[in-house]
């Protein structure tokens, strides 16, 4: 076979495996992952141009493959029904959250990478799926289950799987590990001949993995190269920010993890450069954005601090934190890109609000969420005490009003407008798009999170979005509508320049332009529960002078100014564009 | 004088009969002065010794892929081939690094030249051993030609090349006689016949602190006659006829204790066999849940055992197989002095029962007059003793380690 690898790509790729495992094992090292290229007919195709990563059509469903279910059919079936039906042209990604056998943690506990839970459907259903969506994938690559054949393996002292995880020994030095969860860092374990400690980030039951073995680089090398093969598009490095670890460290962010995202970025360029790299790292926002690294590691990171700073900022009706947060963004290196979300079957992180607002602000927050009937997750802070690290509820009824649906209904629909607008590619979760309540028995019955995890009966969620007058079918028809125009929008590419306005403290405004210059869109919500009033001449201002037609495309309808001025509803949002009709 | 031997397969890991074989021979090799080195893709093995490359085991995602796309069809597409001749490349290199930092001075090379799992190791094997012309023997366990599962495939040309290749370099053992015959047959090539073997000449394990309490926690009371199938659950082992065995001898205490589950080829058998135990009324215990490769605890802290742990509890052992490449439960029945029911299989037939051993035989099915045999050995004990005691002192002398011994000292020679 003729491999077309680049000779300064290959010869970087050694590098990395020498700076990851030694110069005396890097020809070895080659060699093995030289041999990987075009595994399960993983190719890139030189007759092709790679297509362009992302564009203005792109938004991600982010579900569980069980997210729908009916007895008697895989719900990975009946998802797929569901998306043709009620998402089509609204989204084209779907996020599978993890579908293999798992035992723990809502999937993120894998005990077989290369199998589809059989209680999900099968491999067909998913690339069935694949042939009408984009398909995103999570690659569990810091931890998988206890109840894995590695761990087996392991126990029973079998290479390789003997070397795959970490028994860190009495002189390593774990002083400064931070740490994600309150329970231990080390499980004691049984292994054939000796007792020992594993190395357990997140829970007993999730052992961490062992990079530093570079067969365990390799063996996720090959699930990569498994899951593209499989039809992945968007591959998601789950907590990859805790992947290596090193005595005397704080076992997070180690250059030799970012070295390891920076080779996997590499095979991906040489095998499949139409694949994107999304990592999570729910981690403060200058560390999360040092995933993109020079524009040489992931092609795209979650955008965490959007979820608690929209809602505090539409809870408070007051846009300055916010609107400071986004006009310091900063540009993204090239071809790297936000996925902005609200919601995920994580909870809303609060760290992101840290230093940002006052303490006593982020107490305010979760006084909200409880009276929204949500849960909170504390954690131990140094010194003693707790402080809330994540709210967990769903976005809709976090952004909810007792006393007035409609108007939680508007402020709801009001973020989502807001994180579709922004730069980089919108992903919704399937409770935000069908305006899920919490789940109060999910969570009493299972764990915290679980109270935004609620899978749905497919007759039920049917009976509920054939109906025109509730408010789950309102909040899927906007949205859909609002994601359907945004696709017509080049505006709205997620490389598309976005420059924040300054405006009253109720009001969020920022430009978009497309790449061609040709279009642009202002981006204008209120965020108070009062109407306000929007100048016409500030708009005509900022739509570099437009004389024509203002239309507001998020209706596709004009701009009726009275006098000057239109009149925002409470929560209203506007695109507004200058018409192109003469 | 002592030499470097190099085993090599895919894999060096717990109790399949390939790694057992291997160990022995390593023994062997190793009262004799030679040091043994591992290669495998799978290795339980002292790590200063061997040599693991995970691309070699069977079970590689990418072998596995390989293997979807070459058997049960005819032809093959040239992204297949690719792949089989990079995965060959890459291994090939794995092989000179384990030579050369071990110094290997001949190889063996356990039924990876026989069995085409791995075909890209094969091709590997071949290529490499063609390129040194490293002395080697070639271990023959079971060949391609002995499985219907790889009579339609697209590889005949690596088969042909591989399966196993006749360098003059290599020196072919087999196990049974049958195999001797095909393989001078079919590739025209001569081989040494080494049977396998046990080591007959040290007294097996007992009943200890550990393993005890055994028929207990598997539910058997004091009275109840333990007949073992110390097996896998698949089809080639015939185990209705363990089955029909129990509901002919008519006896309640008789309770059929099967060792091992279905482990990767599907449970419609044993499904099966549950549903035919429960029809015949007779009591059928899958105890695999509690076997393990070693002494230790399972995730919910009860004790698991290891096969021998169970031999000394049986009365009697099944072994109604309608074809096994040699036999090393007999064997091990034999070691543990206990009673037989076995079904005449080929090998069997051609190369063990001609030494005279005395076993309850089936040909083909159980009959009333076997039952009656299997009644009357585990009611009289003098004709036990007598029965089982001659099976050991014939073993000892066949399938002892001074047995295999002396013919590999022989195929060392030649080389």
């Amino acid at each position: 076979m003729l491999k077309l690898v680049r000779r300064s790509t290959f010869q970087r790729m050694r590098r990395r495996l020498a700076r990851l495992y030694g110069p005396e094992r890097v020809d070895q090292l080659a060699d093995r992952l030289y041999a990987m290229i075009g595994r399960y007919g993983v190719v890139a195709d030189p007759n092709n141009n790679p297509k362009e990563l992302w564009d203005e059509r792109d938004a991600v469903l982010i579900t569980y493959a069980d997210m729908v279910q009916k007895k008697g059919e895989r719900p990975l079936v009946s998802l797929k029904e569901f998306c043709d039906r009620r998402l089509r042209g609204a989204i084209n990604t779907v996020h599978l959250l993890p579908f293999c056998p798992a035992s723990s943690d809502g999937g993120f506990s894998v005990i077989d990478y290369r199998e589809v839970a059989p209680e999900h459907g099968t491999w067909r259903d998913v690339q069935t799926l694949g042939q009408d969506y984009e398909l995103m994938f999570d690659l569990v690559l810091n931890h998988c289950s206890r109840k894995s054949a590695y761990f087996k393996d392991f126990i029973n002292g079998v290479l390789p799987g003997a070397d795959f995880f970490i028994e860190p020994g009495e002189d390593w030095d774990i002083s400064k590990v931070v740490r994600p969860r309150p329970w231990p860092l080390l499980t004691p374990i049984k292994r054939v001949d000796s007792e020992t400690k594993v190395w357990t980030t997140f829970s007993d039951d999730q052992i961490d993995l062992n990079w530093a073995c570079p067969d365990v680089l390799f063996e996720f090398l090959d699930i990569l190269l498994f899951y593209i093969a499989k039809g992945a598009r968007i591959v998601r490095l789950d907590a990859v920010a805790f992947l290596w670890k090193e005595p005397g460290t704080e076992c997070i962010h180690l250059p030799q993890t970012h070295e390891v995202i920076k080779l996997i970025r590499d095979v991906l360029q040489t095998v499949a450069p139409e694949v994107i790299i999304l990592t999570e790292t729910n981690v403060p926002h200058q560390e999360n954005i040092s995933y993109f690294g020079r524009g040489d590691e992931a092609h795209m990171v979650y955008n965490f601090s959007l979820p608690p700073l929209l809602l505090h900022a539409l809870l408070k009706e007051d846009t300055r934190v916010f609107g400071d947060w986004l006009a310091g963004l900063g540009e993204t290196p090239a071809k790297c890109t936000y996925l902005n979300f609200t919601a995920s079957h994580d909870g809303i992180g609060v760290r992101p609000l840290q230093g940002l607002v006052p303490d006593e602000e982020i107490d305010w927050l979760v006084t909200q969420t409880r009276e929204r009937g949500g849960l909170v997750g504390m954690r131990s802070i140094e010194g003693g005490g707790e402080r809330p690290y994540e709210l967990n509820i769903t976005y809709r009824d976090a952004l909810d009003d007792s006393q007035d649906s409609r108007k939680g209904v508007a402020r709801f629909l009001c973020s989502q407008t807001v994180a579709m607008s922004l730069k980089g590619v919108p992903a919704l979760y399937f409770h935000s798009f069908v305006g899920t309540h919490n789940d109060q028995e999910g969570a009493a019955a299972g764990e915290r999170r679980d109270i935004n995890r609620k899978r749905w009966n497919k007759s039920e969620l049917g009976e509920l979005l054939d109906q025109t007058d509730n408010d789950h079918s309102v909040i899927l028809n906007v949205l859909v509508s609002l994601l359907t125009r945004r696709g017509s929008h080049p505006a709205f590419h997620p490389d598309a320049r976005q420059i924040v306005l300054e405006t009253d403290r109720q009001i969020l405004a920022f430009l978009r332009e497309s790449l061609d210059r040709q279009e642009r869109i202002l981006c204008l919500f209120n965020f108070s529960s009062e109407p306000y009033p929007i100048d016409e001449t500030w708009v005509r201002e900022r739509l570099h002078g437009a004389a024509g037609d203002i239309r507001n495309m998020l209706l596709g309808s004009r701009m009726e100014f009275q006098d000057g001025r239109y009149q925002a509803s409470p929560f209203q949002g506007f695109w507004m564009a200058a018409s192109k009709e003469k | 004088m002592a030499k470097n031997i190099g085993f090599i397969s895919t894999r060096f890991a717990g109790t399949d009969g390939v790694s057992l074989e291997a160990d022995k021979w390593a023994r062997v090799f190793g009262e004799d002065g030679h040091q043994n080195f591992w290669y495998s893709g799978r290795s339980d093995r002292a790590r200063d010794i061997s040599m693991c490359v995970p691309e070699a085991f069977f079970g590689h995602p990418e072998n596995l892929w390989i293997n979807e796309h070459i058997w049960g069809v005819t032809q093959r597409s040239g992204m297949v081939t690719d792949r089989i001749q990079e995965l060959a490349w890459y291994i090939e290199t794995t092989l000179r690094r384990f030579v050369r930092t071990f110094e290997i001075d001949i190889i063996v090379v356990e039924n990876a030249l026989t069995i085409p799992m791995h075909v890209p190791l094969g091709v590997a094997l071949t290529q490499f051993l063609a390129e040194t012309s490293l002395p080697t023997v070639c271990h023959h366990h079971d060949f391609y030609w002995e499985r219907t599962r790889f009579s339609v495939n697209a590889v005949r040309d690596y088969l042909d090349m591989c399966f196993p290749s006749t360098l003059p370099n290599m020196r072919h053992t087999v196990i049974n006689q049958a195999a001797q015959e095909q393989l001078a047959l079919r590739k025209g090539t001569s081989s040494v016949l080494v049977p396998n073997v046990f080591a007959f000449e040290e007294d097996p394990p007992g009943i200890d602190d550990y393993n005890a309490d055994f028929r207990r926690e598997i539910g058997l009371a004091e009275e109840d006659i333990f007949i073992l199938q110390p097996t896998r659950i698949v089809p080639r082992k015939g185990i209705e006829h363990a089955i029909k065995l129990v509901a002919l001898m008519g006896d309640p205490r008789c309770k059929l204790i099967i060792s091992h589950d279905a482990g990767d080829e599907g449970l419609q058998y044993q499904n099966e066999l549950v549903d035919l135990a429960r029809e015949s009324g007779i009591d059928m215990r899958i105890v695999a849940d509690r076997i393990s490769e070693r002494r230790q605890l399972d995730g919910q802290g009860r004790k698991m055992y290891t096969l021998w742990d169970l031999y000394p509890h049986a009365d009697l052992v099944t072994y109604p197989s309608i074809y096994e490449g040699f036999g090393n439960a007999l064997l091990e029945a034999f070691y543990f002095r206990k009673p037989v029911l076995i079904n005449r299989y080929a090998i069997f037939v051609q190369d063990i029962e001609p030494k005279g051993f005395d076993l309850v035989v089936m040909d083909g099915y159980v009959t009333r007059k076997a039952a009656d045999h299997v009644r009357y050995i585990l009611t009289h004990r003098e004709a036990r003793e007598r029965m089982t005691e001659t099976n050991y002192q014939l073993a000892c002398r066949y399938y002892g380690y001074n047995a295999l011994r002396n013919r590999l000292r022989s195929v060392m020679d030649s080389l």
